[in-house]
């Protein structure tokens, strides 16, 4: 392995680092890097692509492009400082946590052409030729986790498929089964006993991607028109920033201050029962409401929104507005909302999409000061109700 | 059968049924080459030990609908539950309150079985283009904002003497579902939990012509005048048997010595119009009687915009209309055609009602 270049990358932050390695010592680390991230362990079984040309391909000593990684390195912003062969020795005592930016499909590909030359046991050479090849590879070492989202972003683009929600999911996995300063992210989430404090981190995940679509329910799917809007949503955001933490933070804030503004008891039967409602409720705590997907894709698309409209600058001022919402005693905003979540329940035609647009609207109208609704929550259900009413006729 | 991806205007790639994964999902593999699958994301958490069983699957359209249009289907007269109805949506959502109902979700089950194993591609489905990915969805394949889909149960239809789908077109019609694509205004029946579907009465059986009106003709038709028009031939049809029948009566009455010549002549001449005809078929032989006064209503609120006089009677209001139209259509008001398309639904209803209550006319 041998490292053959050094350039800094403003715009993320990051150092890019070229090495140069055989097909050997990329498949040792890429094994681990796989196994390390399950996410990424899913592959295309497919044929009938240009992968199995590229198989052919590589016998005959083909060269590909850069496979490029990225190394997130926690607490460490002294990388810069190392010398060549100390920058090796970091990346060689930090594979658990190299990531594939570009190139997964290709590094299965390497994998499959080994383990296939392995078993033809007549022809060694050819295995150990194939071995020996050489392979450029690119590592972006920093600790700027969206800058490399958005590097992710630029390099997929046009190639093998991967939704936004996917590579978000990839590079934040990192959170799972962490706390975000004393907030657990979750694999799973007993649904019946929402908690402040816990989330799932699919949910999020959703959330967050709601937010960089300004879309609560973006399609999950690749697009490569879709993918170049998100990339000039993104490369308007400050890159320095862990965004994915902001956004949790500003919404467990957003959901703490909620909790503390009703005192309708909706465990109690007979509440439920004198709401009459269709099916069973939303939720029955508030913070079971706003734990779901539905909520946190709505405040996300809201916010996001709020910012290309220029009504709000960033989720520094959400979290600052928080702390200004308001309702009276007697309005009972959290039983409006689940009478309205009921409704849309039974009416709609795509209920999940419905009362994401629904939180949508109710978000929009809650943090938008030209908006009569401004920080009452109160007036937020039953505006963003006629929001919502208008928009899906 | 085989599900269809397209690689390009001309090239295409055969799938076939795999499997179902641990999650759900639909695994499929090419045809004649294995090594080559692809993934149908499924949301719903099928069950454990799924309950596999004989069941036959027909698809319907409505793009007017909720996806909690969710029921149980029950065969009215025999009162035996042989099956589910509901939106292609309710298999892509797990937010309908069906969601976790193990008995729904068995039904769930068999129709994706009966869509990607039995159905395959066939002229109700989608083809989508080839991903690299190797990852889709239901509504890759299916038209999940029309296709409704009812799923019976084989041993349920066996205890319903003699069952045949095409007897319960006309009520499936009536309540929303469509054995094509339509671009008209109704919805999906709203109901509780469970629908009741009753066939065609047998005396109307014979006649084609009423189920293909539904199932092809007013599908296609949209024009106010045209619908009126076929509608009223069922009207036509049924007068005809009514006449045939009674005429049979007065035979048999002559025959027998019961009545005078001169009594059968009257008879038979008031037999004769058309209009008492169609008076004796809405007094005889339709039971609801909101659903007549509705129509006798917007009857006669065109007839009276029109210089007509208005009547007291269901079946004469809905005669002249018939008259003004065929005779006189063209001196309707353009204002008035928001009416007629108010009667046809209605007209619709009734013709219906009909069909499938009529009794003993043959």
């Amino acid at each position: 392995m041998q490292l053959k270049s050094r350039i800094i990358d403003s715009k993320i932050g990051a150092e890019n680092i070229l090495l140069e390695m055989t097909y050997e010592e990329y498949l040792e680390i890429a094994k681990d890097i796989l196994m390390n991230n399950p996410l990424q362990r899913k592959r295309v079984k497919s044929s009938n692509t240009v992968y199995s040309l590229l198989k052919k391909d590589l016998l005959e000593g083909c060269i590909m492009p850069p496979i490029v990684l990225a190394l997130n390195l926690e607490n460490d912003s002294d990388f810069f400082k190392l010398d060549n062969e100390s920058i090796i020795d970091l990346v060689k005592s930090n594979i658990e946590n190299l990531l594939i930016l570009d190139g997964l499909q290709r590094t299965h590909t390497l994998k499959d052409l080994e383990s296939e030359l392995r078993e033809e046991t007549n022809d060694f050479d050819k295995f150990i030729k194939f071995r020996n090849g050489m392979l450029r590879v690119e590592i972006y070492i920093g600790i700027n986790q969206f800058g490399i989202l958005y590097r992710m972003l630029t390099l997929n683009t046009g190639q093998t498929p991967m939704s936004l929600r996917h590579q978000i999911e990839i590079l934040y996995r990192k959170y799972l089964d962490n706390a975000i300063e004393g907030i657990e992210i979750v694999q799973e989430v007993n649904k019946d006993t929402a908690s402040p404090n816990a989330y799932h981190f699919k949910t999020l995940v959703e959330g967050f991607n709601s937010y960089l679509e300004r879309d609560p329910a973006p399609i999950d799917r690749f697009d490569v028109l879709n993918n170049i809007k998100s990339l000039e949503r993104l490369s308007n955001e400050n890159t320095q920033n862990d965004l994915f933490k902001d956004f949790v933070l500003t919404y467990d804030n957003l959901i703490k201050a909620i909790d503390n503004k009703t005192s309708a008891n909706l465990s109690d039967d007979e509440v439920l029962d004198e709401l009459s409602l269709y099916a069973s409720p939303f939720s029955k705590n508030t913070i079971g409401v706003f734990n779901k997907s539905q909520a946190i894709t709505g405040f996300g698309a809201a916010i996001g929104k709020l910012k290309d409209l220029e009504v709000i600058e960033n989720l520094d001022e959400v979290r600052d507005l928080v702390n200004k919402l308001e309702v009276a005693e007697d309005e009972d905003w959290i039983v409006d909302l689940i009478k309205n979540l009921d409704s849309i329940k039974q009416n709609s035609k795509k209920i999940g999409n419905a009362q994401r647009m629904y939180f949508y609207w109710i978000f929009r109208e809650l943090f938008n000061e030209n908006s009569d609704a401004y920080t009452n929550l109160y007036e937020a259900v039953q505006t963003g109700y006629k929001k919502y009413q208008l928009t899906s006729e | 059968m085989s599900i269809t991806c397209k690689i390009n205007e001309v090239e295409s790639i055969q799938y076939r049924f795999k499997e179902f994964d641990l999650e759900g999902n639909i695994i499929l593999n090419e045809l004649g080459n294995e090594e080559n699958e692809i993934e149908v994301k499924n949301p719903l958490n099928l069950i454990d030990g799924v309950n596999v069983f004989p069941c036959e699957t027909f698809i319907f359209y409505n793009k007017n609908f909720s996806e909690s249009n969710i029921y149980q289907v029950y065969e009215k007269e025999e009162r035996i539950r042989v099956g589910w109805i509901f939106p292609l949506q309710a298999l892509i959502s797990k937010e309908h309150k069906y969601a976790e109902n193990v008995y729904f979700l068995n039904y769930a089950y068999m129709a994706l079985f009966n869509f990607f194993v039995k159905e395959g591609n066939t002229d109700k489905s989608l083809t989508p283009n080839f991903r690299e990915d190797g990852i889709y969805t239901i509504e890759d394949f299916y038209d999940v904002e029309n296709i409704q889909v009812l799923i019976l149960s084989s041993m349920s239809l066996n205890k319903v003497s003699e069952f045949c789908i095409e007897d319960y077109y006309l009520d499936l019609y009536r309540k929303g579902y469509y054995l094509k694509k339509y671009d008209g205004e109704k919805e999906v029946v709203q109901a509780d939990e469970t629908i009741k579907i009753s066939k065609i009465s047998a005396d109307m059986k014979s006649d084609p012509y009423p189920v293909h009106l539904f199932t092809d003709v007013l599908i296609a038709e949209t024009h106010l005048l045209v619908r009126f028009h076929l509608l009223y031939q069922v009207i036509e049809l049924i007068i005809d048997k009514i006449f045939n029948k009674e005429l049979k009566s007065i035979l048999v009455g002559l025959g027998a010595g019961e009545k005078k010549l001169s009594q059968i002549k009257d008879e038979f001449n008031e037999l004769s119009k058309e209009n008492n005809r169609i008076k004796k078929l809405f007094t005889e032989h339709i039971s609801n009687n909101s659903l007549k006064s509705s129509l006798k209503d917007e009857c006669n609120k065109l007839l009276l915009s029109n210089g007509r006089d208005g009547k007291g009677d269901s079946g004469l209001s809905l005669y002249g209309v018939r008259n003004l139209i065929v005779h006189d259509y063209r001196s309707i008001s353009p204002t008035d055609y928001e009416l007629i398309k108010e009667i046809n639904y209605l007209f619709e209803e009734v013709v219906i009602d009909i069909l499938i209550s009529i009794k003993n006319l043959d």
